[in-house]
């Protein structure tokens, strides 16, 4: 029932694809993780004027498909000059996405710090930055984990819109594999197989950082 | 420079929009004595002593730390603004807080919380804030918990390394906010005995507290503050034997009847 010979036959398309994945997650989360922070800084140090754009920006974000964004992008880019390959679109779109949730869920983890721990430091004599540097920042990252992990993954699994810019990501390959071969059931389901993989390995590294780093934050204090 | 009053409130106001907390409140406080602030809940007190170190600010009249004006600078009209970050810090560099919620911070074990800042602000090496902070931790007696965190303690020993890492910063003046109120019964008698001990040094200390015995015990003077002013001051004999307005009268009986109902369970 099963021809796993087309699996081991396409093995090098679907790695290439594979790779592709992995790399596009890998920048386009870490420019999440930068553009999420950079948001939140925009967002507290302007005034009335920032926290409205932050407001603006992230509704937009989070409030649109991820696939009409890179649509518009992409495919509609080109009419107002910009042109830019499927796989910068795809970086750069998965990045914008992300940091909309990245930014909302680092300002839940500011916002859990007490009031009286940043007092505490001011009374002590520090100043905003060392406060920043010192207080927030560690605890902010602590707490921060479970969700940022748990978006990890979705962002992981809706890199798989790219192929519909061709983006030759693990998605695309697996298309072109059940196009080629008229097989539907064995590319997709090592596709998903490797989805499932690689977010489980989001998760696990997760889980480790956060018995690393949040040990001493779930108590009472 | 000890001419100066430790502490001088002259006129002091402050409201949140429309409503006023403090309506007019004169203090003097000087080096060595230790001042309690009583009264019910919503009379001022913790806005007040919460002005004394800025982390409120305060709309009308001067508070004087050592002479110098607090939070503020006086322009050429005679219009005062706030002053910049770093005027203020100095002005307050010599006076620390110990919170009703202690405020440790929950990420650094108790050492770092009471080094930590020695390195930021006093400019210390690591070595030198540590060994610092394990003498002040040895005079709360913590030093064997050096290496735990907060969350491992008990209520009454957060506050007491909160203790510590205010007087680590060597501060001529110390303001205790209700500092035994979130804890256990139990816990409460190893707080004050820290508290006595600094007061016998000679620290400056104002307390805001619930604990009518101890305040008896410790204070040179009592502020009794209702609606915002000072209703009643003076030795703790007086205001606590032969209290004269009948708000104080008030709040002392409630007071005495309610340890009483405690007593009885």
């Amino acid at each position: 029932m099963f021809d796993f010979s087309l699996i081991s036959d396409n093995a090098s398309v679907l790695l290439r694809g594979l790779a592709l994945t992995v790399q596009i997650c890998a920048m386009g989360i870490c420019l999440s993780l930068i553009g999420g922070g950079l948001l939140l800084a925009f967002r507290s140090c302007l005034g009335r004027g920032s926290a409205w754009l932050y407001d603006v920006y992230v509704t937009v974000f989070r409030g649109t498909p991820f696939l009409v964004q890179i649509y518009l992008v992409y495919f509609g880019g080109p009419y107002i000059g910009l042109d830019f390959s499927a796989e910068v679109v795809g970086i750069v779109g998965l990045a914008m996405y992300g940091s909309a949730y990245f930014a909302e869920i680092f300002r839940a983890g500011v916002e859990a710090i007490s009031r009286g721990q940043l007092e505490a430091a001011r009374d002590l004599g520090l100043t905003r930055q060392q406060t920043l540097r010192m207080v927030v920042i560690p605890q902010m990252f602590a707490r921060c984990i479970p969700p940022l992990v748990g978006q990890t993954v979705i962002l992981v699994k809706e890199s798989s819109v790219l192929s519909i810019i061709t983006v030759p990501e693990l998605m695309t390959a697996a298309m072109r594999i059940a196009n080629e071969s008229f097989s539907i059931l064995e590319p997709y389901l090592v596709l998903a197989l490797s989805y499932w993989a690689l977010t489980l390995l989001v998760s696990r590294a997760g889980r480790w950082m956060e018995r690393r780093y949040t040990q001493h934050l779930s108590l009472k204090v | 420079m000890t001419n100066h009053l430790a502490i001088q409130l002259k006129n002091v106001r402050k409201s949140y929009g429309d409503h006023e907390v403090i309506k007019g409140i004169s203090l003097d406080i000087h080096h060595g004595q230790v001042v309690s602030i009583i009264g019910g809940s919503g009379s001022g007190k913790s806005t007040l002593l919460r002005c004394m170190n800025f982390l409120e600010t305060y709309n009308e009249g001067e508070i004087l730390i050592n002479g110098q004006l607090l939070g503020y600078t006086r322009g050429a009209s005679g219009a005062r603004k706030l002053a910049p970050d770093e005027q203020t810090r100095q002005t307050l560099s010599g006076v620390c807080m110990v919170f009703q919620q202690f405020n440790l911070w929950p990420h650094m074990t108790i050492l770092e919380n009471v080094a930590r800042p020695l390195q930021l602000v006093r400019s210390l090496t690591r070595l030198d804030a540590q060994r610092r902070a394990m003498l002040q931790l040895e005079r709360v007696g913590l030093a064997h918990k050096a290496k735990t965190y907060p969350g491992q303690l008990s209520g009454g020993q957060q506050q007491r390394v909160a203790i510590a890492r205010a007087l680590a910063m060597e501060p001529r003046i110390m303001l205790f906010d209700e500092p035994t109120s979130a804890l256990d019964p139990e816990l409460v008698g190893e707080v004050l005995k820290v508290m006595k001990d600094l007061s016998e040094e000679g620290m400056t200390m104002v307390i805001v507290t619930h604990e009518m015995g101890f305040a008896a015990g410790v204070s040179d003077q009592v502020i009794f503050l209702a609606d915002g002013i000072i209703e009643e001051s003076g030795v703790p004999e007086q205001v606590f034997s032969q209290p004269q307005s009948p708000r104080l009268q008030n709040f002392l009986s409630t007071w005495k009847e309610r340890s009483a109902e405690s007593l009885m369970g």
